[in-house]
């Protein structure tokens, strides 16, 4: 099969959910419902007082890591619960709906962010000095949560007490990258410039391209029963 | 039979040496003892979940049922040490550092390869059909366990991660340790490693005849 | 290039439960495999089996067609299969599910070829409402649209005139008749009067 045949099938996926989520806007809202509300609790809990720099980027990646655990499985779990994955399996190489939904998860959580990340800059009283480094570390840790959590999102799609067990079989995938995101995201409220954290940028990319080729490689045997 | 008897006087003896024949470590003083017990059985727990993705690994090639149900059992036994190591490890931080625990990089790891076995056995429970259950535990086991090295490895070295584990010390004086310390130490290492090896035999010979006797009781 | 079935001692197990003991049957152009058999009796894992859905726990499908030779994984953009499990995406029209799964199918002038298949299925009309406003009959004549959208050369039916009236079932009859010549068709059914369809019948369950 050639390879840009995959690609458009791929994105032919991707597209899909992607219309389905226009449509509806169950999932964005939904996510983000979530995050905004735990961001106004926190603020509220903690004003007039503003955060220390580290438990600021710490609260963020906290508000992310469950926002995405919120919504990063619908695009799996809704194929098996209207029954439609049977008509994909079919269709589709697995590889292009294994990359067709890591995009949609990334667009997800993206379309997510930028709602809920200016407001936790307003919300929690942060001073941003440094654009560059921030915005990078929410790219990459945005990229490696969906890269990692795409597979488990197919995997708890297939058995009972999803929402939950999706969860729990997340956390220790996504920790080395939730690490690194968390130390860069405190880098940047701390003022640094991306030059500071070059091992952390260098680390969340291999992760990210890492667990991607694993994934890929080990997708067949989830989504081909 | 003669492993059982072996494997219990070569505890029994490494028990004992830890106690009386080894000297206790000169700065850390007498609580440097539970060395020989809380780092053999955090390697066997990282062996085990090796083992466990390593058999994985295999009933995806071969689609053994047998393959995955070694996977479970090194889970379970895994399992047993990993608790064993961070209880211990505890102990230790209790006494030396002051406080049981501190998120210090090595501790982080222990716990999260904690976490993984938990969710290996959360996902096993979650899935009633044997074959799907075996594939997608499988699968869960390699990904899960490519994080390890990651986070045994790979982050402790970032710059700036303040570790309380005397990694340095160690290491560096590993080779200058009391060679009655590193003899206790290499044998609680073995003797550690093969009761766990001795419990997955005992494991899987269980194992074995609840399959031979599903193939029987087809049959008739 | 024609494909021939080769189903050779397949059995299936599912934990304790047997669900297929051993069988063995072929279909190719013009020899139409019908199975049947009593509910339960393992007629939809054949098909999946046979379709490469689903792995045998001994025995195998062989698609044989002249210079290959493999498992039906192998061939999967030649095969058509139509199940009551089957199911399309509700929130598309009836055009876009077909142009969608057909070029993940990586069928040249998809919506052309969609447009053909409503039109025989008489749904063209409503080619462009959502699948959600469907009745069963016509989310039924969807299934064999959705099926045949890459011309396979394999072609599955598990149970098709299920949900559907005498217009429908005349439907089906005439693209079996169509398809059975130029492709291997295997079908799963309960009704007693198609059993009369099958080259070479098998029964389940005995």
């Amino acid at each position: 099969m050639k390879s840009s045949s995959l690609a458009a099938k791929a994105f032919a996926v991707f597209a899909k959910d992607l219309r389905s989520e226009v449509r509806t806007r169950y999932g964005v809202g939904s996510v983000a419902l979530f995050a905004v509300t735990s961001l106004v609790v926190a603020s509220f809990a903690v004003s007039p007082y503003a955060l220390e720099s580290d438990a600021q980027s710490a609260f963020l990646w906290v508000v992310l890591f469950f926002s995405s655990m919120s919504g990063l499985s619908r695009s799996f779990v809704k194929e098996e619960e209207t029954r439609t994955s049977l008509a994909l399996k079919l269709s589709a190489p697995p590889l292009a709906v294994f990359y067709g939904k890591m995009a949609f998860n990334f667009t997800l959580m993206a379309a997510v962010e930028l709602i809920v990340v200016p407001m936790f800059l307003l919300f929690m009283d942060v001073s941003l000095k440094s654009y560059g480094l921030f915005v990078v570390a929410i790219v990459l840790g945005t990229a490696y949560m969906s890269a990692a959590t795409t597979i488990v999102a197919a995997i708890i799609s297939k058995a009972n007490s999803k929402g939950t067990l999706f969860a729990v079989l997340s956390f220790p995938v996504t920790m080395p990258g939730l690490i690194m995101a968390v130390r860069m995201t405190n880098s940047a409220l701390a003022g640094l410039g991306v030059s500071s954290s070059v091992s952390e940028i260098s680390g969340i990319i291999a992760f990210t391209v890492m667990v991607t080729v694993l994934s890929s490689m080990l997708f067949g045997f989830v989504w081909n029963d | 039979m003669f492993i059982k008897y072996l494997l219990g006087i070569w505890m029994g003896a490494v028990c004992l040496a830890a106690f009386v024949w080894a000297p206790a470590d000169a700065t850390l003083g007498e609580i440097s003892r539970i060395i020989f017990f809380h780092i053999p059985t955090a390697w066997v727990s990282v062996l085990g979940f090796l083992m466990c993705m390593v058999y994985g690994a295999r009933y995806l090639r071969k689609r053994d049922e047998k393959a995955d149900a070694a996977a479970a059992v090194w889970a379970e036994i895994g399992l047993l040490f990993i608790v064993v190591a961070t209880v211990s490890g505890a102990i230790f931080a209790k006494a030396t550092w002051g406080a049981y625990w501190s998120w210090d990089p090595r501790q982080t790891s222990i716990f999260v390869l904690f976490l993984i076995y938990m969710a290996y056995m959360a996902l096993r429970s979650a899935v009633d059909d044997p074959e799907r259950r075996a594939s997608l535990s499988s699968v869960y086991s390699i990904i899960a366990f490519v994080t390890v090295p990651l986070l045994v490895f790979v982050i402790p070295r970032l710059p700036g991660i303040q570790g309380l584990h005397p990694n340095e010390a160690i290491i560096s004086n590993k080779l200058n340790m009391d060679l009655r310390m590193l003899a206790v130490f290499m044998a609680s290492l073995a003797g550690f490693t093969g009761v766990a090896l001795w419990m997955f035999g005992l494991k899987m010979r269980l194992v074995g005849l609840r399959l031979s006797d599903k193939a029987g009781a087809k049959e008739v | 290039m024609a494909i021939t079935v080769v189903i050779d001692g397949v059995s299936r197990r599912f934990g304790e439960r047997t669900a297929l003991c051993e069988v063995s049957a072929t279909a190719k152009p013009g020899k139409l495999l019908l199975v049947t058999g009593r509910n339960g009796s393992g007629k939809s894992t054949l098909l999946k089996i046979a379709a490469g859905l689903l792995r045998p726990s001994t025995g195998s499908v062989v698609y044989k067609d002249g210079t290959d030779d493999g498992a039906p994984e192998l061939f999967s953009d030649r095969i058509g299969f139509a199940s009551p499990e089957l199911s399309l995406y509700d929130e598309l029209s009836a055009l876009d599910n077909l142009t969608f799964f057909g070029g993940l199918k990586g069928v040249k002038g998809s919506t052309s070829r969609a447009e053909a298949l409503l039109k025989r299925a008489g749904l063209l009309d409503r080619a462009d409402d959502p699948l959600s406003s469907f009745s069963s009959g016509m989310k039924q004549r969807m299934k064999f649209c959705f099926s045949l959208m890459n011309e396979p050369d394999v072609w599955i039916l598990d149970e098709p005139t299920a949900n559907l009236d005498d217009a429908g079932k005349g439907l089906v009859y005439s693209l079996i008749g169509e398809m059975r010549r130029k492709s291997a068709l295997i079908i799963a059914t309960n009704e007693k009067e198609e059993v009369r369809l099958g080259d070479e019948v098998i029964e389940l369950g005995r």
